[in-house]
């Protein structure tokens, strides 16, 4: 497992590598730069700024300096639109603050989702089965942008306590989430119906059944285990992407996390933002679907590679 | 086993299927309903009795339901209905083109990945991982830039082609960077999950029966594993089709999509969403031709699931 | 302001469990009787003011946004400061008192002896320090340009000449000289932007130097200044909070005891925090929510006049548009009173002119269009299609109206874009940008017709005119004339304000007869404030002093 692992991490430093230079690329492929201003921007301005943030070399010099101001001096560069601030600044500012909303929003999803799939596929095609699929189905259709408003109109303006938007107080924090894991507690929701009736269906429960097992044992232990597969490889890399920030949530709530700097920075032609951002994310992504890999192994011996 | 009894009955297997569909009052309900919405969005505003979608009317703004206009207007006083419908095409386009590009790519991909294992599977799904992390907004502005030309003279090539109006060409030629690019990275989570089914299936008896009667490797995957995949697959395309409509709608406020002021269900849902203090009606229309679409997508998703699943075959 | 509930509560996993674990149900009704932020800050004598987006800097020389200008203006004060009632005029600020020569070409300033927040006096050396620094051609100040009535300036930014040929002297600590290129009469509502506001030179120099463009010095730990407050925290896309400065030569008469500036972007999102008790005054109420707020809060809802045209450029280099009879048509076309009161919701007035009117200039727009019914216009305007070879828009290829991705100015377009097709019956195909890619394109001259607003920053119809100029850089329709440069010159040489406006105003008539643009109106600002707020009036430039804002519970 520890070979493995290592094996595993070696391959994720070759996925980030490739990952932050695709971006390199892409990014300076996008039209206009981080200097356009409102208003036109003198000749010899925009020269002088590019020369001394680097911009003015070319792509593959440009490309090599920031790989090697990262492997030498872990300096992923400077806000180009924020001068003077560093990318890393940007970035240990807003992540605890999509951190700890990601992990509630997550845990949500899974406390609620689990246990209703679970219910669903048990008490398939029955009113019970029917009820929670239809929450669920309505809660993947109401995307973030109605949910959103909705909920801090209803319940954050007339709920004591909860608050409309904004980032003041410590219960702040509901709201987003739930708005953050509403979709999610429904995919969880209908993958784990869906695993659980593959499993529930198949022929070692069926012996496990013959032999007399109880039907709580049969659903716990031995169903459980391969029937949470799909949800467990649905979620990692959801789970990077809930703690990497949702700008709807963001905006709607004024939460200060990492979705607005992911939109504004590529809104703003931050070269060093967005790429400072994107292996943050790519560090996430690796590290979940290492998870869910361990994860998988451990719910399924077979899968153990 | 299952899978190699059902080989066997090939076409009696599809016969099954669809009469035990059939026989699900509610799979038959949601196809009878689909139907109807495709032929409302289709079909119905080519009658006269639909005013156009994009007339505006600045003295009967936001105006609630009335005989002239059976679900109001909306905030530059176009008819809602006609809105809704024409929205439902492009939606719908959206829907149904997008998610076969997505399924198509992520079924196979996943399956090929966890059938190989190894190496190989390292690597693809490795590659998931970077295509994962890419920003999509960046991709998508530099993927359809670089695609914008291609379309434009695809359009112009059509239209001499045809000699149809450019006008009715011109929208979904301009939309297929959309179709492609919401398509193209929409498989990702879909792949993570065939593969990770196709890992636990290839291990499983049936499989090493097959492999032991010498069949190919491709007949492995496409007759024997991929059956077993149906019910995950289906239901998580059927879920995955309401987050796909919506990406629509988000690419089109950045000048992808569907071009003002032509409408979808999405950009309908977004611009109610944004009045929905002053006239929510304007949310709620689109959002239940959205929901109800969607709903039976997703009860006709179990109803497939049911019915194609070789193990009920037994029951 | 030691705020103990405005406080952040910054570890995460702390956080987590007392939301989870048990307190979640005492959270609630403990909670029931709590105030909004609101009513706590306003009982701290905080202002809570929604600043649209997060600021850039609080360097006044890499600050572009007007959300940078809001919060750099409370931290440091130039010559002169502005007036709680009325943007035209300016109160003594650093300057004491001040004479201008007979032409207005060389002022004469007399500062106050005042001292930076880190007790050292301020001199005129810190404001030559200053424009030295914005100006130097090593530098790369963005909004240099505002400099440039200083002559010699525009010579120097460029590297063609020495800082010693620049019109700043220093005869003595207290005394600031300006020599100007040409008569400037307003120079003073100029001296209001934050670009003319001094540096601490001893602090600049210690933390990296004039040039160094990345020298930490402005950040909120180390920041000297001589405004009425100083920085107190910053944290991105949430809050910036500012304290009274002790030291602050008017620091008996700031009438608040801090401000917390609250960069919230969305709209929506702005009103329904105010509406929820998180503000006390928000930045814009966007269209849609107009009716709604206007109802909910009569009281509390404001709509002042601001110096800002919404308009559309045509590409004047593209045909059709390069003949004029087919850019008036379009003017024409629009029915502005409809597009005001009905899409827009009344937030702003119907302009047939470009330069907004202040009281000392009024419209340049032809009286005779706006004297016209509406139905009467579209006549015209069908007319002038048809000679120019589009009778009923037959023939006319299809145009294109850019525009941001901004709700507004997207109904906006298809509105506008309805009428024409209705009147005229030309094609026309609106194209959504995301915001770089607008301003690329439209500064690359990459578009047909695209929707945009244009603000002065300071009261002076010269900043809406002078964009007119032939091959200026924010002309942008590739449309210029001698005519129009002419008079735009005259009015540069003239002394005598009242001959200045006059020449103006025929510039701005030539621009207006051969129609670059479309203007459409002059946006009002549309706000929510709060009853416990006092001292804040209507501003046309919404350069409020907000030192003069009472905050009470």
């Amino acid at each position: 497992m520890i070979r493995y692992m290592v094996r595993r991490l070696g391959q994720g430093l070759l996925v980030l590598f490739v990952l932050e230079s695709l971006t390199f690329f892409l990014v300076h492929a996008l039209p206009g730069n981080p200097f356009l201003g409102e208003r036109k921007l003198p000749e010899h301005v925009l020269a002088q700024l590019n020369s001394l943030y680097g911009l003015d070399a070319g792509i593959w010099e440009q490309f090599f300096r920031y790989w090697k101001a990262i492997l030498l001096h872990g300096d992923f560069g400077p806000s180009l639109v924020r001068e003077g601030v560093q990318v890393s600044e940007i970035i240990m500012q807003a992540f605890p603050v999509s951190l700890e909303l990601g992990c509630l929003a997550m845990l949500l999803a899974v406390v609620t989702g689990i246990p209703a799939g679970m219910l669903a596929a048990w008490r398939r095609n029955t009113r019970t089965d029917a009820l929670l699929m239809f929450t669920a189905v309505a809660g993947i259709c109401i995307p973030s942008f109605v949910l959103a408003p909705i909920l801090g109109i209803t319940l954050g303006a007339h709920v004591p306590g909860l608050s409309v938007a904004g980032w003041d107080n410590p219960l702040c924090i509901l709201l987003p989430a739930v708005a953050l894991g509403a979709a999610n507690a429904a995919y969880v929701a209908r993958l784990t119906r869906a695993g659980m009736l593959e499993t529930l269906a198949s022929d070692f429960v069926r012996t496990a059944r013959a032999k007399g097992a109880g039907s709580g044992r049969i659903l716990w232990v031995h169903a459980l285990r391969s029937g949470l597969l799909p949800t467990v490889s649905y979620l990692g890399p959801a789970f990077a992407a809930l703690i990497t920030g949702s700008f709807v949530v963001e905006s709607c709530f004024q939460v200060p996390g990492l979705g607005l700097h992911f939109v504004n920075a590529t809104m703003d032609r931050d070269y060093f933002l967005i790429q400072g951002l994107v292996f943050c994310y790519g560090v996430l992504i690796v590290i979940a679907n290492l998870a869910v890999d361990v994860c998988q192994a451990w719910l399924n011996p077979r899968l153990r590679a | 086993m299952s899978s190699v009894t059902s080989r066997s009955h090939g076409h009696s297997l599809l016969r099954d299927a669809l009469q035990r569909l059939l026989r699900n009052r509610v799979a038959t309900g949601s196809v009878v309903f689909l139907a109807l919405m495709a032929l409302a969005c289709f079909v119905l505003p080519l009658f006269p009795c639909i005013a156009s979608p994009n007339l505006t009317d600045l003295d009967h703004i936001a105006a609630t339901s009335s005989l002239q206009h059976w679900l109001g207007t909306d905030h530059l006083g176009r008819d809602m209905l006609s809105r809704v419908l024409y929205g439902g095409r492009i939606s719908l386009l959206v829907g149904v083109l997008s998610t076969a590009v997505a399924v198509m790519l992520g079924v196979v991909y996943g399956m090929v990945s966890g059938y190989a294992g190894g190496r190989t599977d390292a690597a693809m799904m490795r590659t998931v991982d970077v295509l994962f992390a890419l920003p999509f907004i960046v991709v998508v502005v530099v993927f359809s830039l670089s695609i914008e030309e291609p379309c434009r003279q695809m359009t112009d090539y059509v239209v001499q082609l045809t000699g149809w109006s450019r006008d009715a060409v011109a929208p979904l030629f301009g939309l297929a960077p959309v179709f492609l690019a919401i398509g193209a990275l929409g498989w990702l989570t879909l792949a993570r999950i065939v593969r990770t089914q196709t890992l636990a299936l290839r291990e499983q008896e049936f499989v090493l029966a097959a492999r032991s009667l010498g069949l190919s490797h491709f007949s492995i995957l496409f007759r024997h594993i991929a059956p077993n995949l149906f019910g995950t697959v289906i239901v998580y395309t059927t879920l995955a089709v309401p987050g796909i409509i919506l990406t629509e709608s988000t690419l089109s406020f950045i000048g992808l999509g569907v071009k003002a002021p032509n409408s979808s269900w999405g950009t309908l849902i977004k611009e109610g969403a944004d009045r929905l203090e002053v006239a929510p009606q304007l949310l709620v229309y689109p959002a239940i031709f959205f929901c109800l679409t969607l709903l039976a997508l997703n009860f006709l998703g179990d109803g497939l699931r049911d019915a194609f699943d070789p193990k009920s075959a037994k029951d | 302001m030691s705020n103990p509930r405005l406080r952040r509560h910054t570890t995460p996993l702390r956080r987590i469990a007392r939301v989870l674990f048990g307190v979640l149900p005492f959270f609630f009704t403990a909670c029931g009787d709590r105030d909004s932020s609101a009513v706590d800050a306003a009982r701290q004598g905080v202002l809570l003011l929604g600043n649209n987006t997060e600021i850039q800097s609080l360097d006044p020389h890499k600050a572009t946004a007007v959300a940078d200008g809001k919060v750099i203006s409370t931290i440091l004060e130039g010559l002169v400061r502005p007036d709680a009632r009325d943007s035209g005029a300016v109160l003594p600020g650093m300057a004491e008192s001040w004479e201008a020569g007979t032409d207005a070409r060389v002022w004469v300033f007399h500062l106050r002896s005042a001292v930076w927040s880190d007790g050292h006096p301020v001199t005129s050396r810190d404001f030559a320090y200053a424009y030295h620094r914005l100006l130097h051609p090593k530098f790369g100040g963005r909004y240099a340009e505002m400099l440039f009535p200083l002559r010699g300036a525009r010579s120097f930014n460029r590297g063609e000449s020495g800082w010693e040929h620049v019109g700043v002297r220093t005869p003595d600590d207290r005394t600031l000289v300006l020599e100007l290129e040409a008569p400037e009469p307003q120079l003073l509502r100029r001296l209001l932007h934050f670009t003319w506001f001094p540096l601490p030179a001893h602090h600049v120099e210690k933390m990296g130097g004039m040039l160094d463009r990345r020298s930490l010095w402005s950040r909120v730990a180390n920041w000297v200044g001589n405004g009425a407050y100083v920085p107190q925290e910053h944290r991105l896309n949430d809050f910036m909070s500012v304290a009274p400065n002790p030291r602050y030569w008017r620091a008996r008469e700031v009438r608040n005891r801090g401000i917390r500036f609250l960069p919230v972007v969305n709209g929506y999102t702005e009103t329904r925090m105010y509406f929820g008790g998180k503000l006390h005054i928000s930045n814009n109420v966007p269209p849609e929510m107009l009716d709604y707020a206007r109802t909910r809060a009569p009281q509390e809802f404001c709509r002042d006049a601001y110096y800002c045209t919404i308009f559309y450029r045509l590409n004047t280099t593209r045909a059709p548009l390069n003949d004029a009879r087919v850019r008036r048509a379009l003017f024409l076309a629009v029915d502005r009173e409809a597009l005001v009161q009905r899409v827009v919701r009344g937030a702003g007035k119907v302009a047939y002119g470009f330069t907004p009117p202040t009281a000392d200039y009024a419209s340049a727009a032809d009286v005779n269009v706006q004297n016209m019914s509406q139905p009467q216009r579209e006549r015209l305007a069908r007319d002038l299609l048809a000679q120019a070879g589009f009778p009923e828009g037959r023939g006319f290829p299809t145009m294109q109206i850019m525009t941001t991705s901004r709700d507004v100015q997207r109904v906006m377009a298809e509105s506008i874009q309805a009428m024409w097709v209705r009147v005229l019956g030309v094609p026309v195909e609106i194209r959504a940008c995301e915001w770089t890619a607008y301003k690329a394109a439209l500064q690359n001259g990459e578009y047909d017709i695209s929707s945009c607003s244009w603000s002065g920053d300071f009261l002076d119809p010269a900043t809406f005119v002078e964009l007119w100029q032939t091959g200026a850089g924010n002309n942008c329709t590739g449309w210029g004339s001698p005519v129009c440069d002419e008079q735009l010159e005259a009015a540069r040489r003239a002394a005598d304000p009242q001959r200045r406006l006059a020449c103006l105003a025929a510039a701005e008539r030539e621009m207006l007869r051969a129609c670059p643009v479309i203007p459409l109106y002059w946006s009002e600002r549309t706000y929510m404030k709060s009853p416990c707020v006092g001292g804040w009036f209507p501003l046309l430039l919404d350069n409020h002093p907000l030192d003069a804002v009472e905050v009470k519970p």
